[in-house]
């Protein structure tokens, strides 16, 4: 494997160079499937979604009493959100009696893992992660040795914190 | 309208030779640099490190006004000295064609496809954010977001306003003094506009030396998060909680299983983490005040005044050597 210099004189593992250009080429050549169609979402879209989620299966009628009077839109409003989130596959429609009802095509927690997904198995520069900090990056793990060294210095100071301070 | 192309010609030329010799002596002093700028508190060092990246794109245009000072003051020392290319509004150059229009069409035109890129990214970028927020979304504290997922995970997210998000997992997953060090680490990140500096320094390091670029790139990403970590450290008053606290994010990190078939497995080796621990457990630097930014920031314009008038006549000496040789 190849060695490099990590900058404070310690040498550490490379990441493999073939293995970068292999991820490269396949997606230059099949696309993920998840960048492949994510389609976009308006902010009443996402808050009639929201409320699919929390509140179930409801008719125009109970989503604009949740979603569209808060905000004094009409019905009418309310009712193409829900079509247009019905044609981007998001929301389901049945009839019930003579009225439509409608519940969220894609549950909560698949869409947060697909997103999720999407903003953080990105390639390092890639478009989500270029507005995200994170606590510890995602995509980079440090080495098994490194950590566990790391791990038993950390736990030697604390025993030596206690020792000071019974 | 072509004398002013004959001045834009050797405007763009200048400032080509500028960010050139710019970004070749950031090369040459990069080790020292680094050496230098470890040493110092990271919030001192992310300042340095952020002005070095985007030096080659920021001097030159800066180098060009100075150069064009003593024109606009009045002075005109062109007669003086008949020999050289001028690089002054009073004498505007004849276009020259050929080489030098080519190297002028190349720059503009490049600056505006990188403007394009960038900006079409950055639309994406909070595009791919703006799906992720709910419209009325749980809180964990007024200024937190609480996103419903297993994953161990707490962000930033956005340059001018940024949100801070931390997952249901990672919340269950740490102890309540952990998860304070965590929350001030991503506030310091919200606080500085860490993701905003990134930005800025993705886009506008380009001329640098791309092994030099990485590692400058590389070197303020670092910087940056050992500067939350000392203000998560200075807010709880430990350090060595802090150093635990991201071991365990770390663990938890590695820990979770990936999910979805396209998506890429993280690669091990780069990681931030052995160095943050490390600089935790050491004795803190002392924190770079912002008077003494300032002063030094004041050193600089008052010593490089009396060297306008050195810089001019360099310059056109330099145009001049190069338009001989194009």
């Amino acid at each position: 494997m190849r060695r490099m210099e990590d900058g404070i004189g310690r040498t550490r593992a490379a990441p493999d160079p073939g293995g970068v250009w292999r991820v490269r080429l396949a997606h230059a050549v099949v696309p993920p499937p998840r960048a492949r169609r994510r389609p976009s979402l308006g902010a009443l879209e996402r808050a009639v979604l929201d409320q699919l989620w929390s509140g179930g299966a409801g008719d125009v009628k109970a989503v604009h009493r949740a979603v569209g009077e808060p905000r004094g839109i009409s019905p009418n409003t309310v009712h193409s959100a829900l079509e247009r989130l019905v044609r981007k596959g998001l929301a389901e429609r049945r009839k019930l009696g003579r009225a439509f009802e409608y519940q969220a095509g894609v549950s909560r927690q698949d869409w947060m893992r697909e997103e999720l997904a999407a903003l953080l198995e990105a390639t390092p520069g890639s478009e989500p992660r270029l507005l995200a900090a994170a606590f510890v990056d995602w995509t980079v793990r440090a080495g098994d040795e490194r950590l566990a060294e790391l791990e038993a210095l950390l736990r030697e100071r604390r025993r030596e914190r206690r020792g000071e301070k019974p | 309208m072509t004398r002013w192309l004959g001045f834009a010609e050797l405007a763009t030329l200048a400032a080509l030779v500028f960010a050139a010799g710019i970004s070749l002596a950031t090369a040459a002093l990069w080790p020292a640099l680094r050496r230098a700028w470890r040493r110092k508190h990271p919030a001192a060092a992310a300042r340095a490190l952020l002005l070095a990246a985007v030096a080659p794109s920021a001097l030159p245009p800066l180098a060009i006004a100075l150069c064009l000072l003593p024109a606009l003051l009045g002075a005109d020392h062109c007669p003086r000295h008949v020999e050289h290319a001028h690089l002054c509004l009073h004498h505007l150059a004849a276009a020259r064609g050929g080489v030098a229009s080519a190297l002028v069409g190349l720059g503009a035109g490049g600056l505006g496809l990188a403007l394009l890129h960038g900006g079409a990214r950055l639309a994406r970028a909070q595009r791919a954010l703006a799906r992720l927020a709910a419209s009325e979304p749980a809180r964990l504290a007024p200024d937190v977001e609480l996103l419903p997922s297993d994953a161990p995970l707490s962000l930033a997210l956005g340059a001018l306003r940024p949100r801070i998000v931390v997952s249901e997992g990672l919340v269950r997953a740490l102890a309540p003094a952990a998860l304070a060090v965590v929350l001030d680490h991503e506030r310091a990140h919200a606080r500085r506009r860490d993701a905003l500096r990134m930005l800025l320094a993705e886009a506008l390091s380009w001329p640098h030396l791309p092994p030099v670029r990485r590692a400058l790139l590389a070197e303020l990403a670092l910087a940056s998060e050992r500067a939350c970590d000392e203000a998560a450290a200075e807010r709880a008053g430990d350090r060595l909680l802090v150093a635990e606290t991201v071991l365990a994010v770390e663990q938890l990190a590695r820990a979770w299983p990936r999910a979805g078939a396209g998506a890429l497995a993280a690669s091990f080796g780069d990681s931030a983490v052995p160095p943050r621990i490390e600089s935790l457990l050491a004795e803190p630097a002392a924190p770079a005040g912002a008077a003494r930014a300032s002063i030094a920031a004041a050193a600089l314009v008052a010593t490089a005044l009396p060297l306008v008038e050195p810089l001019h006549h360099a310059t056109e000496h330099l145009l001049s050597v190069i338009l001989a040789v194009l």
